[in-house]
């Protein structure tokens, strides 16, 4: 079975959410909600228009919602719809710049880390917590997390959600996109590098 | 040998195993002989796992919002 498909789960909640089960309605909608809303901004590039984008895909899901043909899991579903609707927002008004900001950030870590060599400069601290359990207990930790995420340009906070929180492969998130898995792979890992490096001056600093 | 940088520059390739075998080796290569690097990579793998624990708060106003569009939508009469 492949890894997209609909589990029972996901059947008994479309079944709920057909017969506009009030619970499951705001369940589905509080789940999906916010990488809805990621990928409409990582296409569209504005947040009134995504909210508007994502706005109109639930409404197109509920109404398609009959037509569920259980090829994919609601998710991949859900997320094809926004992404469709955010692409046609863009017809006739081609995004610009996608490429710089593709590459926003270094390849690496920071050129002031490494010497002319290559090797480190300023090694790697060393973190007090070595789990994420222990990461995402501090509050504040978990705000500046959450505030750094919200920093990046909107095409990398697609990419890193879909990733991490959402646990899409490279090729379905570049079909979402539009964009080649290459360009999935270099924002991923430019966003990687920068949380990365929120983490490391938390640890070092106790500051955001 | 690959450098520290060149490992930085990889290393989501190589978590995500996207290099090709004899990229792959060179990564394992430099990591037995550098520490430095293997304490980045498991931090590395540790935001990751981090990141896929964060459940950004619900944005309260759209729930809401959708909420009552789709409430005001026409149902479907259940399939028989």
């Amino acid at each position: 079975m492949p890894a997209d498909s609909p589990g029972h789960d996901d059947r008994e909640q479309i079944r709920q959410l057909l017969a506009r089960d009030a619970k499951a309605c705001e369940m589905t909608i509080r789940r999906y909600q916010s990488t809805m809303m990621s990928v409409a901004r990582g296409i569209v590039r504005d947040t009134q228009i995504a909210e508007e984008v994502v706005q109109e895909a639930w409404i197109s899901a509920f109404r398609a919602l009959p037509a569920f043909e259980y090829r994919s899991s609601l998710k991949t579903w859900l997320l094809r719809i926004v992404s469709n609707e955010a692409k046609d927002r863009l017809r006739g008004k081609p995004r610009e710049a996608s490429l710089e900001e593709m590459a926003q950030g270094p390849a690496h870590l920071g050129s002031d880390r490494f010497n002319a060599r290559g090797h480190w400069d300023e090694p790697p601290a060393l973190w007090d917590q070595n789990t994420p359990e222990a990461l995402l207990s501090e509050e504040h930790l978990r705000d500046c997390l959450q505030k750094h995420m919200n920093l990046l340009p909107p095409a990398q906070h697609t990419v890193i959600t879909l990733r991490e929180l959402e646990g899409l492969d490279f090729s379905e998130i570049a079909s979402q996109l539009a964009i080649t898995e290459q360009n999935v792979r270099v924002m991923l890992h430019r966003a990687r590098l920068r949380i990365y490096g929120m983490i490391e001056h938390y640890q070092e600093s106790g500051e955001c | 040998m690959l450098s520290c940088r060149e490992v930085n520059e990889q290393c989501t390739d190589y978590l995500e195993r996207q290099l090709t075998w004899r990229g792959r080796l060179a990564v394992r290569a430099h990591l037995l002989i550098c520490s430095y690097c293997r304490r980045f990579l498991r931090q590395l793998a540790l935001t990751r796992a981090t990141l896929q624990r964060l459940r950004p708060p619900a944005d309260e106003a759209a729930v809401r919002r959708i909420r009552q569009a789709i409430d005001a939508l026409p149902q479907e009469p259940p399939p028989p």
